[in-house]
């Protein structure tokens, strides 16, 4: 659905995006991630053909973005960062606007029919004959993402969409999103990592202008963390637990964390990315004199590796 | 294309700047009617275009000088460039909504030589020649305003530019006294706009100097696309 190869823009000796290439298929829900000024809001803009690479290729639905603009323009839709709204129209006469710029074939009532069922989609019918001056920004976010259904366009690309929302509206409008995601393929780029996982399937990380990891948020916590971690809460001699998990293939190290009740601990049992030790866990703590209380896997945090990894660059 | 117009003539009347713009042009071209025919109690048609359309060149820039530059200031240039509409679309949409609101009044003037033809006579070849030239000065001098918009955010800072080049046009008859190339005296010449104008004005119907006034908004609004697209590289 959409193809970047070998983006990069140079404003004068400034590097902006160097050498991004990813392929982003039907129906995913893709993050883009990225302290300010990564690069998420120029690959964006390239994707979406307000800014030209300075090299590098963009195809939308198989239609190249320099040749085709018209025809690849016309399965994008895109909310840059500030909501580009006219203040002086009302919800109806901008979302009219957008039809017609698509070049919709109603007029007249049909038009208005169809604005109006637009309206309904997104919660809207209240407000249409507001003027957009007068809404609240959460209001303004969901008539400029209303705008973008104008015509249904397949490929959804939302730069930062809920900066500046009150916590209601993020939620809500998380809500929206994650429905559009199931009949769009929607890019959505954030700085704020728990909105783009509660939201994407998968996540690319820009840095510096580079795009540094692409993945599910599960195997990006995995690859970038290079191990797993499983927490294992045993009653039984310590030396005897830790000796039969150390012996598991896979298993990496075993430390005793946190007593939690008298011969009683909890473990830190770090394996290998990709494999699934909990059943030879089971097994083996079965045929010891010990009793296994819980297991469960230790979410690393997206966060934590995310501010390492921008911590370790920034230092580099 | 029709769909910008339409936003445009919209914005033009939902706020007072398409008011204000008539509401000035009515009056001034009025009181210069008053004042170089009326009050003179003379026929001829000329004093009072000679009159008016120097002011009329500094109103044209109020009405074009809003019209990419908000675009820009609200961000609203990125949605207009990623929808499916050419860059040509978006300047002649403009351009066209900005004429149809000087040509509204415009059309209001022509009842000044209703007037005149009313009270004794008058020159039609010379009045359609001063309309025909109006009409071809302005409209480049639109295209000019709508280029400087373009180039900033700032719509005061557009209007300035406007100003600088139009006067330019305008005037590079004056300057080529200060010129002391033969060749480049030649063009202010050829591409002055009064110099164009007063010879539409005198009922000379010169295809030359008609090529050339569309040649201006043409070129205006060409570099105004290419500033469009520019801001993709």
């Amino acid at each position: 659905m959409i193809k970047a190869t070998h983006l990069t823009k140079r404003y004068g000796a400034n590097m902006a995006l160097y050498d991004v290439n990813f392929t982003i298929g039907k129906g995913e829900v893709v993050g883009f991630l990225g302290p300010n000024g990564a690069g998420k809001s120029t690959t964006m803009n390239m994707l979406c053909g307000y800014l030209e690479p300075t090299w590098g290729q963009v195809e939308i639905a198989g239609e190249d973005m320099a040749e085709r603009p018209l025809e690849a323009r016309r399965h994008i839709g895109y909310l840059p960062e500030i909501a580009p709204l006219y203040m002086d129209m009302t919800v109806a006469e901008q979302l009219s606007f957008a039809c017609q710029l698509r070049r919709l074939p109603y007029k007249g009532r049909a038009l208005r029919d169809y604005v109006a069922g637009l309206c309904r989609r997104t919660d809207l019918t209240d407000v249409q004959d507001r003027l957009i001056r007068n809404l609240s920004k959460g209001y303004r976010q969901r008539v400029a993402v209303t705008q973008l259904l104008a015509g249904d366009p397949e490929i959804l690309v939302l730069d930062e969409p809920t900066v500046g929302l009150d916590p209601r509206q993020t939620r809500e409008f998380r809500d929206l999103i994650r429905d559009l995601g199931r009949e769009h393929t929607v890019i959505l780029s954030s700085h704020i990592l728990s909105e783009i996982r509660s939201v994407c399937g998968r996540i690319l990380v820009f840095l510096e202008g580079e795009l540094i990891a692409d993945g599910e948020p599960e195997a990006l916590q995995e690859s970038l963390s290079g191990r797993r971690v499983l927490l294992a809460e045993v009653r039984g001699e310590r030396q005897t637990v830790t000796a039969a998990l150390e012996a598991i293939g896979d298993v990496l190290s075993v430390k005793p964390d946190e007593q939690t009740g008298p011969e009683q601990w909890l473990y830190r049992v770090s394996h290998r990315p990709g494999t699934d030790i909990r059943a030879q866990v089971y097994d083996t703590l079965k045929t010891l004199p010990c009793t296994l209380l819980t297991l469960r896997p230790q979410e690393v945090s997206l966060e934590s590796l995310y501010l390492q990894i921008t911590q370790e660059r920034e230092g580099a | 294309m029709k769909a910008i117009y339409r936003k445009e003539m919209r914005q033009y009347f939902h706020s007072p700047i398409g008011y204000v713009f008539l509401a000035i042009f009515i009056f001034i071209n009025a009181f210069y009617f008053l004042l170089q025919n009326l009050l003179t109690r003379s026929g001829d048609i000329t004093d009072y275009f000679r009159a008016t359309i120097t002011l009329e060149m500094f109103l044209i820039p109020i009405l074009t000088m809003r019209s990419l530059s908000e675009e820009k200031k609200q961000r609203t240039d990125v949605f207009l460039c990623t929808m499916p509409v050419r860059r040509t679309d978006i300047v002649l949409g403009k351009f066209f909504a900005a004429e149809t609101v000087f040509l509204l009044g415009l059309a209001v003037t022509l009842a000044f030589p209703a007037i005149l033809a009313a009270c004794g006579s008058v020159q039609l070849a010379i009045t359609a020649g001063n309309y025909l030239g109006i009409i071809l000065v302005m409209s480049a001098f639109i295209a000019v305003g709508i280029f400087a918009s373009s180039l900033s955010e700032n719509q005061i800072v557009a209007a300035i530019i406007s100003y600088v080049i139009i006067f330019l046009l305008w005037y590079s008859y004056g300057l080529g006294t200060a010129v002391r190339s033969e060749a480049l005296l030649a063009l202010l010449n050829r591409v002055s706009m009064m110099r164009l104008y007063s010879q539409l004005v005198m009922g000379v119907l010169d295809p030359a100097a008609i090529f050339l006034e569309l040649a201006v908004t043409f070129i205006f609004l060409f570099l105004t696309a290419f500033v469009l697209e520019r801001k993709r590289g």
